[in-house]
């Protein structure tokens, strides 16, 4: 049995980014910040009783900005976790993520005292330039003081988001930030190529010709780069874009690649459960409105898959995985072969080099990993 | 009542308002309510209307009360107006006693509607000349109607001015088609003898015949025969078009309108065919159409193989009511099976392929085009070449000859010099140059009629800001230097994109056609080498690199659905590719061939 994910969104910032189409608000008063944290403890008793059966075992406050809530309000938030939910043994993974420019050494340790054992830090680039080209309000120094402080905490296991392929970048450009982030030793490193959707503010200046993202050749250099860089100093890469000290994999995030049922909550926030998948009002007002009159979250349906579906998705999902997929793990869960089901196109893959198949498992080439959709749409049905 | 019949066509240039005015006719004389009303309502197609031309003829019968008190009824047989289509007017000119020549009055006269009132003239067709538009800035009825009697000896005090767009003057038209057009002859007691113009398929009744009554009389009950095959059928039922179907008891002399037999086999009911009584019949079939040869070929064949017998059944249905239309069975290499397709012009080959996609829901590969070359062997023997794909090794060629056409291009004076300069590219041969009014200017060229299908009538229209309209027909063959381009991936002739060209412009068509490939195949996950050469000789090299990137950097659980389905969009697009060898190739791709853009 795969255990569940807990999935906890806090979409506030203090100024969007301009590449980010992900749900968030800014402007947010501390009024708001504890109603909606009162809101979202509503929402874990309000659901406590639908997910009784599952086992959870990582907790991810993902954003928007949580390091913008109070240390109080994430520990009342993960009390009301604890109290309504069951966990496999050992404890789980919590993981919160934090925008260097919100974050004090104080509020770091009265983190971990709450509960929090993993903190994934926005940094994004140590160069002021970029930084500025993505709307970040942080600039080089903040970051490098803030990985600094957080070596000093209690929470030892750090990731660093990185993202490259942005306008401007070369690789020597690159090359620094990755040099950067070795050298603070972090845990964990998350690098992003920068893909932009088309409403935001980054994706209409490029329309208009006013900024240009570097070419494919020359991202697929970069993406190249990184494991050059990151494996001498004990890196491992164990997805198409995860890196980190061997041991200290995201177990929240690898849930998501093995497909596992997983809770979200907040607003905005997306659930799987079985074939479906649903996400909660995308609405902050009528998010704390809900929750407040005690009545369930606005919910809508995004897709209900056939058993089909979801296998196809469990595949897709879990050759982003470097270890790909586990045969019998596969057919115990979801009952088909997939040696069998997808005969034909796994076939064609090793053939073409974009596949590794032994007897038990398969998993993309390295040489596929900048090019896995290629591998990916062939699974869909 | 025969002296009561008027049967007539429309004769316009495109864009001239010939399905308007037969809209406004029909509204006028009650044939359709306000509510059934639709613009062009005769052009039933779908693409008839998206492109706003008219593709296939649908008769209608109007019944006007005129002035004099009597009332008549009025054939309309619409024409197409596109050069494709010319022999479809003949189609229609042969079945009415006159033809309502519209113009509009801000354009003038285009070299199209000349070539179809001369066809009706030669028909001793009765011409009513509509100057329309009259609605329009700037028009110039004046100037139309000098130009119409200059040119086409019509009287200027008999030609009407109209705007068909607000319904002006259309009852001083109908006066004229019942005043002026003569009424329809024959004998009605004589033996029957029925012309068909035109057929389809209809899933309940069978096929259906379009027909004109030349002599006798048909009813409901009888039993017909087809003079061609002998065949006889009972009549299930016979009727007008008013535009609708509506059943009649009988149809007499000079009546036009449809009979269903159940007829089940398409080829029965053959265009140009007559239909006499079984009881009764005539010694002697009417003169019928002369059988229109294709002059553009091209490969079509279906993106999935296992569709090959749809396509055929598709290709067999459309036959029915596009005589013109001519396939048989073909096989190439990169593209597996499929038909040789025959057509008209380029203009009926889009449209036979779009109606196969559409209605037949059909995914199509389209070969580029090609016209009949002769070929002479040194051995004495001669080929008639229309797939470049079995063109004979240049060893044993002794000489080649490609089709010319005569080409009419009707100008502004401004222009001729412009014009003159691309026809002389096109390796055009000079033949005269006459004015038609002080400031418009016939220009006449005999042309290679592939340099036509490439890009002449866009270059035409794009240097002479649309002024400049074109009418053209066969003339004969004449000997040319052509050699076969073929077109190589990853070292693969691939058949399908080979072509026949002039050899003076072998390395520019190679080099372009090359570029335009690799701009055209997108990159994949191996490099792919493009080459283009003459006989054995290289004469073009392009590489598609290899592809390195094409992934989804981030995939979390908010965001799965979103990504998905960017894949499926991913996958929905490479089922528009054609696998040849290791190369995907898009659709298009073999197209390009044909739109080489920019000149030399």
């Amino acid at each position: 049995m795969i255990p569940n994910a807990l999935y906890i969104h806090i979409p506030f910032c203090i100024r969007k980014c301009d590449y980010c189409d992900f749900f968030s608000v800014t402007g947010a008063t501390p009024d708001i910040l504890e109603r909606y944290t009162c809101a979202l403890i509503a929402e874990l008793r309000m659901k406590a009783a639908r997910w009784n059966h599952a086992q959870f075992d990582t907790i991810f406050l993902g954003g928007g900005t949580p390091s913008l809530l109070l240390p109080d309000q994430v520990s009342r938030i993960l009390e009301a976790v604890f109290a309504n939910y069951k966990f496999v043994d050992g404890g789980p993974e919590i993981s919160l993520e934090a925008n260097p420019a919100t974050l004090q050494f104080q509020q770091m340790q009265e983190l971990g005292t709450a509960g929090i054992n993993r903190l994934s830090i926005g940094g994004q680039s140590f160069l002021d330039t970029e930084l500025r080209i993505m709307g970040r309000i942080h600039d080089a120094k903040e970051l490098m003081k803030t990985l600094e402080m957080v070596a000093k905490t209690s929470i030892h296991n750090v990731n660093l988001d990185l993202i490259y392929g942005i306008p401007g970048q070369s690789i020597a450009d690159w090359q620094y930030s990755l040099n950067q982030a070795v050298k603070f030793d972090i845990d964990h490193l998350s690098t992003y190529l920068l893909q932009l959707a088309s409403n935001t503010p980054m994706a209409h200046k490029i329309e208009k010709g006013n900024m240009m993202l570097p070419e494919d050749d020359m991202q697929a250099d970069m993406h190249e780069q990184i494991l050059q860089t990151v494996a001498p100093y004990g890196y491992q890469q164990y997805e198409l874009s995860n890196y980190s000290k061997p041991g200290y994999e995201c177990q929240h995030n690898v849930l998501y690649w093995q497909s596992a049922d997983y809770m979200g909550i907040g607003a905005g926030a997306v659930s799987l459960e079985g074939n479906v998948r649903s996400m909660n009002i995308a609405s902050v007002r009528k998010y704390i409105e809900a929750g407040e009159q005690g009545e369930e979250i606005p919910n809508e349906v995004l897709e209900e898959m056939t058993n089909e579906g979801r296998i196809a998705e469990a595949v897709v999902m879990g050759l982003r995985l470097c270890k790909g997929i586990d045969r019998n793990e596969f057919l115990h869960r979801f009952g088909v072969d997939l040696f069998e089901t997808y005969e034909e196109e796994i076939e064609y893959c090793v053939h073409n080099g974009l596949l590794n198949q032994d007897l038990n498992s398969i998993c993309l080439t390295r040489a596929a990993y900048f090019v896995s959709n290629e591998v990916f749409y062939r699974f869909l049905r | 009542m025969q002296n009561r019949i008027r049967n007539f066509s429309i004769i316009a240039h495109i864009d001239h308002g010939k399905s308007t005015l037969a809209d406004r006719l029909m509204q006028y004389t009650g044939a359709l309510t306000e509510r059934e009303m639709r613009e062009q309502y005769l052009d039933k197609m779908d693409l008839e209307r998206e492109k706003g031309i008219t593709i296939k003829l649908q008769p209608v019968r109007l019944e006007y009360k005129a002035r004099d008190g009597q009332t008549y009824i009025l054939n309309l047989i619409d024409t197409p107006g596109h050069v494709d289509f010319s022999y479809e007017v003949s189609r229609s000119l042969a079945s009415c006693e006159g033809a309502l020549l519209v113009v509009d009055a801000s354009q003038g006269i285009e070299a199209q509607t000349l070539a179809n009132v001369y066809m009706a003239m030669d028909l001793d067709l009765e011409i009513v000349g509509v100057a329309n538009k009259i609605d329009l800035p700037g028009a110039d009825v004046e100037a139309a109607k000098e130009e119409m009697e200059n040119v086409l000896g019509i009287d200027r005090e008999e030609i009407i001015p109209i705007s068909a767009k607000l319904g002006i003057g259309i009852e001083e038209v109908l006066e004229a088609i019942v005043r002026k057009i003569p009424p329809v002859k024959g004998d009605p007691e004589a033996e029957l003898r029925a012309l068909i113009f035109d057929s389809y398929f209809d899933a309940y009744k069978g096929a259906i015949s379009y027909i004109r009554i030349e002599s006798g009389t048909l009813k409901k009950g009888d039993m017909i025969r087809m003079m061609s095959t002998g065949k006889e059928y009972e009549l299930t039922e016979i009727g007008v078009l008013t535009p609708n179907m509506t059943p009649v008891e009988s149809l007499s002399v000079g009546e036009v309108g449809y009979l269903a037999a159940t007829i089940k086999t398409v080829s029965d009911t053959k265009v140009g065919d007559t239909i006499t009584g079984a009881s009764r019949p005539a010694a002697q079939a009417l003169a019928g159409y002369k059988e229109v040869k294709p002059v553009v070929f091209c490969g079509l064949y279906p993106l999935e193989n296992n569709d090959f017998e749809r396509l055929r059944d598709a290709l067999e249905k459309l036959k029915l009511n596009d005589a013109s239309l001519f396939y048989e069975p073909d096989t190439s290499e990169a593209l597996g099976f499929g038909f040789r397709c025959g057509f008209l012009g380029l203009l009926h080959m889009e449209i036979v392929r779009e109606r196969l996609e559409r209605e037949y829901d059909l995914t199509l590969l389209a070969t580029a085009p090609s016209v009949i070359y002769r070929v002479l062997l040194t051995d004495g023997s001669e080929l008639s070449i229309q797939n470049p794909a079995h063109w004979p090794d240049p060893q044993r060629i002794d000489r080649v000859m490609e089709p010319y056409v005569k080409t009419s291009v009707m100008v502004p004076n401004d222009y001729v010099g412009t014009v003159m300069e691309l026809c002389q590219e096109k390796r055009g041969k000079y033949v005269n140059m006459e004015y038609i009014t002080t400031h418009r200017v016939v220009l006449t060229y005999k042309l290679p009629l592939a340099e036509i299908l490439f890009d002449f009538f866009d270059g035409l229209k794009s240097r002479t800001r649309g002024y400049a309209s074109l009418d053209y027909e066969l003339f004969g063959y004449e000997v040319s230097d052509l050699v076969k381009l073929d077109i190589m991936l990853n070292g693969e002739t691939v058949d399908a994109l080979s072509t026949i060209v002039h050899k003076e412009n072998s390395y520019y068509r190679g080099r372009s056609l090359a570029e335009k490939l690799r701009k055209i195949i997108p990159r994949q996950m191996y490099e792919v080498a493009i080459q283009a050469s003459v006989g054995t000789r290289v004469i073009a090299r392009e590489n598609v690199k290899a592809m390195r990137k094409d992934v989804l950097a981030k995939c979390y659980g908010g965001d799965i659905s979103r990504k998905k389905k960017l894949l499926e969009k991913q996958k929905e697009g490479k089922k528009r590719m054609k696998q040849i060898g290791r190369v995907e190739v898009p659709r298009d791709a073999f197209m390009s061939v044909m739109d080489i853009e920019g000149d030399r």
